[in-house]
């Protein structure tokens, strides 16, 4: 993964209305925090940042008036329906030490046996990976062509880039087809009866008598 | 069948009012796409369940369908031609309160365009405008 300079400014604004005002003026605000230094209240445009989320990298070179700090995207906040960034986290990292970090799973193709009436269950969205963080792959690749009804691929049989590692249990199951169970058609056939029904009420245990009233 | 809490405290509930945007339950969790409610609304049990074999066309031997929302609002009416007064009504039905940002239904282990058809088909039977969103990677 690339490391991209991404061109960040101190904040001193702080608290819900100063930082609404913020996001109105094109920025979006967020904080630097780690390796044991006093945490950074920072701003960045909003579109500087877009920009950086589209390539999809994660570790970037923050540069803070002449200073750069090589920092990794920790967290990023949404609005409800997940169109604007309100915040974003970035962690010091040091690019000697390893460090842990969940990767999306990219799943390719069709499995074989989804055409035998297979049902692909993808166990895994993200797989939890350690590396140095000039390592960090984008995404982790998981060929199912070949999965048949019954069979798994589980972490020990990822081929992971080199230089990563995955901290999970070898024997965890990443996806696997499996075959479907037609229950829906039984719990149909249950219907007309139990249309009317209502809703048993909850009554105190100790109060036996108002169950008659309520219900 | 529709859905319908099993056990309730109270029979009735006052209407209550559908403010802002949903702070909860607005992210994909479960599987790869979801279908987003843009508009707040009461979605009725028999809505969902519509939507949910409407929706289950597509996903049916494919995939995984997840229903992310619950009826759990009794909804009471008065019937035709009675008189004002007597009371408040009996329930006639439930419904789930939903928000704008709410994620109503996820699909799992489908491909884009079929998830897209499936959430498309489910999307008619709601009384409120809806878009298709992909889960976002957990950083």
């Amino acid at each position: 993964m690339s490391m991209n300079k991404l061109q960040v400014h101190a904040r001193s604004e702080r608290g819900s209305n100063a930082v609404r005002r913020l996001r109105a003026g094109g920025f979006v605000p967020a904080v630097l925090y780690g390796l044991h230094r006093e945490p950074h209240l920072l701003k960045i445009r909003g579109d500087d940042l877009a920009g950086m989320l589209r390539e999809g990298n994660r570790m970037v070179d923050l540069a803070l008036d002449d200073q750069v700090q090589a920092a990794l995207l920790k967290d990023l906040q949404f609005d409800s329906l997940g169109e604007r960034v309100l915040h974003a986290d970035f962690v010091r990292v040091d690019l000697a030490e390893t460090l842990r970090i969940k990767i999306p799973i990219r799943y390719v193709g069709v499995a074989k046996g989804q055409a035998a009436g297979g049902l692909v269950d993808h166990r895994l969205s993200e797989l939890e990976v350690e590396c140095l963080p000039g390592r960090i792959p984008e995404q982790i690749e998981v060929p199912v062509r070949d999965l048949d009804v019954g069979q798994s691929i589980h972490v020990r049989e990822l081929h992971l880039p080199e230089g990563v590692t995955c901290p999970l249990n070898p024997e965890t199951v990443v996806v696997a087809v499996t075959v479907m169970v037609e229950k829906v058609e039984k719990e149909a056939a249950a219907v007309p009866e139990a249309e009317a029904a209502e809703p048993e009420i909850i009554v105190r245990k100790d109060r036996p008598d108002e169950e008659g009233q309520k219900g | 069948m529709a859905l319908m809490p099993k056990r309730v405290k109270y029979r009735k509930q006052q209407r209550g009012r559908v403010k802002g945007n949903a702070h909860r339950g607005h992210t994909v969790e479960f599987g790869d796409f979801g279908l987003q409610a843009l508009d707040p609304a009461w979605v009725t049990a028999r809505q969902i369940e519509a939507a949910r074999i409407a929706a289950n066309q597509i996903v049916k031997g494919e995939g995984k369908l997840f229903i992310r929302i619950f009826p759990h609002k009794p909804v009471s009416g008065l019937p035709a031609e009675t008189r004002m007064g007597k009371g408040k009504g009996e329930p006639e039905y439930y419904a789930a309160v939903v928000r704008p940002g709410t994620v109503i239904f996820e699909v799992q282990g489908l491909t884009e365009d079929r998830a897209k058809m499936a959430l498309n088909r489910a999307a008619h039977k709601f009384p409120i405008r809806c878009k298709m969103v992909r889960r976002r990677p957990k950083l």
